[in-house]
């Protein structure tokens, strides 16, 4: 038998196109698969990683110590920290290992540090990131994690630059 | 004499109107259809699952900048939409869309005009619609306006003929022109059962006279960008799209009439049969086009000159036997 014949016969043709009828049919009295986005949400997997976060004391101080590791090992060269003292000021109060902390005594008056260096900013490129997690397994404090933020758009490329602040807030 | 002036400017008015409106929700109707076959949900934030799409497509398309292309052929290139839509819409002036009704003693027939040739009067509009694409292609000055014209004349011409075939069974089993007599004619069985390869003929022709998928060579968007209508914006391009949403309620009430009895129907009052069979109809357009991918243009000329159109012939001669032997 001549396949290529048996193919190009009137009745296999048609045969064909009704499957392609019937396919459809089917598919249209299916359930729609798609969510409506801004009102729906698709449930993201607990082990989901996004983009960096920074993450914080109980007391709402900041874990990193700026010891430029993950800087060093970005790839893409996103983390940009500078490295300084935090002044919590004179209505900051003092944990309980801050208080115990003497080396730091000598600084200028009004200035109050709990010991540890911390950066006086830390900027991530989220333009640049791409997400691959060496920064959070490098860091010695886990003062920077994966978080599950996934919906960055900005109107700028530097509104892309986040800084401390929303590195904390995002989730 | 006033009160049938009146009667018909209401017709017309009617008819006018809902035709529009059809058009206008016929988008809305298929990408409602092809999001359900492609497992989407289709437009869903203007208005209760998306119901206000049309007006605000409507809205945006008459804010859009109206583009003239600098070295266009100025008044072909606006008289071309027009000529698209026009045709469309005085098609259905032939078509009867309901029984008689009787208003104020008077016998009213819910059709626009009962011409005795109305069939002919049918094929001879819908042809003139393919003017506005062939001088839109001309008119643009484009290498893609103008591939789909050349594309969409040489498809007009070769799918003309099979259509015109396949309705001539229907002519000779109604013995009239007149598409009230062929209706009223399908009063016990419609032409459908005498005529399915006729019906099928028809179809398919009609989905290649209006350009559409599978037969929308004229405007394939992988190879011509946008075909006919590349060069068009605002409300030119929305008068291309009503002609050809409308051309589609169009063929679906010629279909309707010649081969589905028309508004006959139990029960139910005559207009709404009427309009449920031409959903139904709709939505075999609408089916087909989801389905089926593009042709390519030496299948599409022969499937249309070595397969339809000796179907079509035959289709006649074995008709015109069987009649031949019944009355003998």
């Amino acid at each position: 038998m001549n396949t290529k014949k048996q193919e190009n016969s009137i009745i296999e043709i048609s045969k064909n196109l009704l499957v392609g009828l019937k396919t459809t049919i089917k598919t249209f009295f299916n359930k729609p698969v798609t969510f409506q986005y801004p009102r729906e949400r698709l449930e993201i997997a607990e082990r989901f990683r996004a983009f960096p976060k920074l993450n914080v004391n109980k007391d709402g101080s900041l874990k990193c110590v700026a010891c430029f590791l993950c800087q060093t090992v970005c790839p893409s060269e996103a983390i940009k920290i500078k490295s300084g003292y935090i002044d919590y000021g004179d209505d900051h109060e003092l944990t309980e290992r801050q208080k115990n902390n003497h080396s730091l005594d000598k600084l200028a008056h009004n200035t109050f540090n709990d010991g540890r260096r911390h950066p006086s900013s830390f900027d991530i490129d989220l333009l640049r990131c791409i997400c691959c997690g060496y920064c959070e397994e490098i860091c010695p404090e886990e003062a920077i994690s994966m978080g599950s933020n996934y919906e960055v758009a900005f109107y700028t490329r530097d509104e892309g630059i986040y800084g401390i602040e929303k590195l904390i807030e995002s989730r | 004499m006033i009160f049938w002036l009146i009667a018909e400017i209401i017709k017309i008015l009617i008819v006018f109107a809902g035709l529009l409106m059809a058009a206008a929700y016929l988008t809305l109707l298929e990408r409602k259809v092809a999001a359900k076959i492609q497992n989407r949900m289709g437009p869903m934030e203007a208005g209760f699952h998306g119901l206000l799409q049309p007006i605000a497509d409507g809205i945006k398309l008459f804010f859009k900048e109206d583009i003239i292309p600098a070295d266009a052929d100025g008044i072909l290139f606006i008289l071309a939409p027009i000529i698209a839509v026009i045709p469309a819409l005085t098609t259905f002036a032939v078509i009867p869309f309901g029984a008689p009704v009787k208003i104020l003693g008077h016998t009213v027939p819910l059709q626009i005009t009962d011409v005795n040739i109305g069939i002919l009067f049918i094929l001879a509009l819908s042809s003139l619609g393919i003017y506005g694409v062939v001088l839109g292609g001309w008119a643009s000055n484009s290498k893609y306006s103008l591939l789909g014209g050349i594309r969409t004349a040489a498809q007009m011409i070769s799918y003309e003929i099979p259509l015109v075939l396949s309705i001539i069974g229907v002519i000779m089993i109604a013995g009239d022109l007149s598409l009230s007599k062929i209706v009223s004619e399908q009063s016990h069985i419609w032409f459908i059962v005498y005529q399915p390869v006729g019906f099928m003929i028809y179809l398919i022709a009609s989905t290649a006279e209006m350009n559409r998928v599978p037969f929308d060579l004229g405007e394939a968007e992988g190879e011509l960008v946008a075909g006919f209508h590349t060069e068009y914006s605002s409300m030119k391009f929305a008068f291309y799209f009503i002609g050809e949403y409308a051309q589609i309620v169009v063929n679906s009430a010629v279909i309707v009439t010649l081969f589905l009895g028309g508004w006959q129907g139990p029960l139910l009052p005559s207009v709404l049969w009427f309009l449920i069979k031409v959903f139904f109809v709709v939505l075999i357009y609408l089916w087909l086009r989801w389905t089926y991918p593009r042709l390519r243009y030496d299948e599409l000329m022969d499937f249309g000159w070595k397969f339809l159109l000796p179907l079509a012939l035959a289709n006649i001669i074995v008709t015109g036997f069987i009649m031949i032997l019944i009355n003998k």
